[in-house]
């Protein structure tokens, strides 16, 4: 589980492309396609730089119209299916 | 290497697809009947699909003979990615390539199922199926260079099979000493499809459940697979052909088949006739 | 000494020991040799192998056996062994095909499975497994419309500057009887692709562009059993995992060069818009076919 304070940062070597309002990336093992929705796509373009998961959800409460509770939950979400996916690292 | 192919060998019109129905029907995990054009039960030995997508190969740039170099290779790979019992279907006589090594991958085979049925109803539902006169058909049952898919003027799903006569056909499955070989009939299965099916899930080791037994039984039943066909179509079905299921009863070539197709297929079959009772050992027809 | 041929397709310009009269004669200096000689046992390094072929990132050998060998290394050298007795035009297929489709993976390049048309200094792109009409519709719309001929079976897609460019393959085409009758084309005269494979090889040199155009569509066709045409735009992932689907030998190649395809596709999908099309599996649809392609091209 990633700690609240821990900043996270997308892996360099990762490969994805905005296409019609989602981003598309390329799992680096299976080389097959996968899409984010448009809030995971969100988080995705942040994560170029480092973020704690609390920057994030301040981030995007200004951009999107959610509770700050769905939002945590979701972000919260998100991160863990990256790291487990081994898409980020830790900065 | 798993030994785990299960081949549904038959002439066409000879059950082959039924046994097939029944089987999706008995193995899979619902309790809704299988949907006909989607049948969840292994694969066809002639699927141009499998082959192209097991060796990377584009069969449109070979000769049908390069393209059964093929096959072996295809579904070995084909077979290491399927479960215990993955059943092929086929209408190619248990043939070699040219040069002596194995068209089929004997090494992956567990058995064959061969299905046969009178030759005399197969010649009718054969004419049915390819659109022609049940006289032609029979001339095609007689000729031991017949070839499904052998047409050159354009793009097939299948490949070419190699066919042989109809009792060459039964003979090249039976003969054979690589695997064994269950010989089912297709008057057995209409006159009694519980003890033929029950005798294939038997001879397969394949655990009997009375309770999905009798619901596979009734889902595959002709007809309901034949009313299933009217609705829905039947992808398997040539584009000629009016309807795949067509009347499935044993002696219909009666009244139809004329007594100079009846005389050449029983010239022509007479051995393998009596083998499977549909000749009495004098020579007198059985059905 | 043999003598050397300049040949240009896909934007590049070939040196080589056979002739090659698919492809367009060029002058200038050659980027990819094609010579015979003796094709190696084997590849060094991290390889996979396959049915009668061997690959790695940088080098792949097949043998066709009884026809010939191919080695294909670096993006820039191709040779080939023939076997005794064996037909040039034998040859021929596999090595425009199968062996220049690795040759251009291996130059960092995304062959798609697709032929193509220029409209308005555009290219237009039919993606489509073998037996659907990608040839046949091509020329369809070439007859039709006007609209000159880029590629038959393999197009090329490069980039500059983050900006994709469709390469015009070879003026030539593979046709099953049951097209060139649809086309109207008379067989006189024509060839088949092999000696023993009964497809015919088509020459268009007059109808041919050859160059580079940027991409304007890319149709995906696919069979159904319903009996209209249908057409619907294709949009975001479905969009990338059509056109993997579509890449040339992609089979063969695996996931050596996902990177290259992942970065060629993208450009490409940011400037193309792509359209599946359901065609009827049976029955003659050709005609509804070309009117829907040609709307869409229109709009």
């Amino acid at each position: 589980m990633i700690n609240e304070n821990i900043k996270i940062v997308r892996k360099k070597e990762l490969l994805s492309s905005r296409m019609d309002n989602e981003i598309v990336m390329m799992h680096p093992e299976s080389g097959k396609y996968f899409a984010l929705n448009p809030v995971a796509s969100r988080i995705w373009e942040l994560l170029e730089e480092p973020h704690t998961i609390n920057e994030l959800v301040e981030k995007l409460l200004r951009e999107f119209d959610v509770t700050e509770e769905t939002c945590t939950n979701e972000v919260s979400v998100f991160i863990e299916e990256i790291t487990e996916k081994k898409l980020i690292d830790i900065s | 290497m798993k030994k785990n192919i299960v081949w549904l060998a038959s002439y066409p019109k000879s059950g082959n697809t039924w046994c097939r129905i029944f089987l999706s029907n008995y193995l899979n995990k619902t309790d809704e009947p299988s949907n006909i054009n989607k049948l969840e039960i292994g694969g066809i030995f002639s699927s141009r699909q499998i082959i192209e997508e097991n060796t990377a190969y584009d069969i449109s740039e070979l000769t049908a003979n390069e393209c059964d170099e093929l096959r072996n290779f295809a579904f070995s790979k084909w077979a290491e990615n399927h479960e215990e019992n993955a059943f092929l279907k086929t209408h190619d006589a248990y043939l070699l390539l040219p040069n002596g090594e194995n068209m089929f991958p004997i090494e992956s085979t567990k058995a064959a199922i061969c299905f046969v049925r009178n030759p005399l109803d197969v010649a009718v539902s054969f004419a049915n199926h390819m659109a022609t006169t049940p006289e032609k058909a029979a001339e095609k049952m007689c000729d031991s260079e017949f070839c499904l898919a052998a047409s050159i003027k354009k793009y097939n799903q299948q490949v070419r099979q190699r066919l042989l006569s109809w009792s060459g056909h039964i003979n090249s499955w039976t003969i054979q000493k690589e695997f064994p070989v269950l010989v089912v009939r297709y008057e057995d299965m209409l006159e009694n499809p519980n003890n033929s099916f029950k005798s294939i899930l038997d001879f397969l080791n394949i655990p009997f459940d009375s309770e999905k037994f009798i619901k596979a039984i009734v889902n595959s039943s002709f007809e309901k697979i034949k009313n299933t066909e009217k609705q829905i179509g039947f992808k398997e079905k040539p584009a000629k052909c009016n309807s795949f299921f067509n009347v499935g009863k044993s002696g219909y070539y009666k009244n139809i088949l004329s007594q100079e197709s009846i005389n050449k297929i029983i010239n022509e079959h007479s051995a393998v006739m009596k083998k499977y009772n549909y000749l009495s050992p004098s020579g007198d027809l059985m059905i | 000494m043999n003598t050397i041929n300049t040949y240009t397709a896909f934007g590049l310009i070939f040196s080589s020991e056979i002739e090659i009269p698919e492809f367009l004669p060029a002058i200038g200096e050659a980027q990819v040799s094609i010579t015979l000689g003796n094709v190696p046992a084997n590849i060094s390094g991290n390889l996979t192998e396959g049915f009668r072929f061997q690959i790695s990132k940088n080098e792949f050998i097949i043998r066709f056996k009884p026809w010939a060998s191919f080695y294909v290394c670096n993006g820039d050298k191709i040779i080939i062994e023939p076997e005794q007795d064996s037909d040039e035009r034998d040859v021929r297929v596999f090595l425009i095909s199968s062996v220049i489709a690795i040759l251009l993976h291996q130059r960092g390049l995304l062959p798609l499975h697709a032929s193509g048309i220029k409209v308005n200094n555009k290219a237009v792109l039919f993606s489509a497994n073998s037996g659907i009409g990608k040839s046949t519709i091509s020329l369809a719309l070439n007859r039709k419309y006007g609209y000159p001929l880029i590629a038959d079976d393999i197009t090329v897609i490069s980039e500059k500057e983050g900006r994709p460019i469709v390469h015009s393959s070879f003026p030539s085409a593979k046709l099953w009887q049951e097209s060139v009758d649809l086309l109207g084309i008379s067989n006189e005269g024509l060839q088949y692709i092999r000696k023993d494979v009964f497809k015919y090889r088509y020459d268009n040199r007059p109808d041919f562009f050859n160059g580079i155009l940027d991409p304007l569509i890319v149709f995906v066709l696919e069979n159904t059993d319903d009996e209209i045409v249908e057409i619907n735009e294709v949009k975001g992932i479905e969009k990338f995992n059509v056109l993997r689907a579509h890449i040339f030998r992609l089979r063969m190649v695996n996931e050596l060069y996902a990177s290259e395809h992942f970065k060629l596709i993208s450009n490409l999908l940011n400037c193309a818009k792509c359209y599946k099309i359901l065609r009827p599996k049976n029955g003659n649809s050709l005609d509804e076919l070309c009117s829907v392609v040609q709307s869409a091209i229109l709009k």
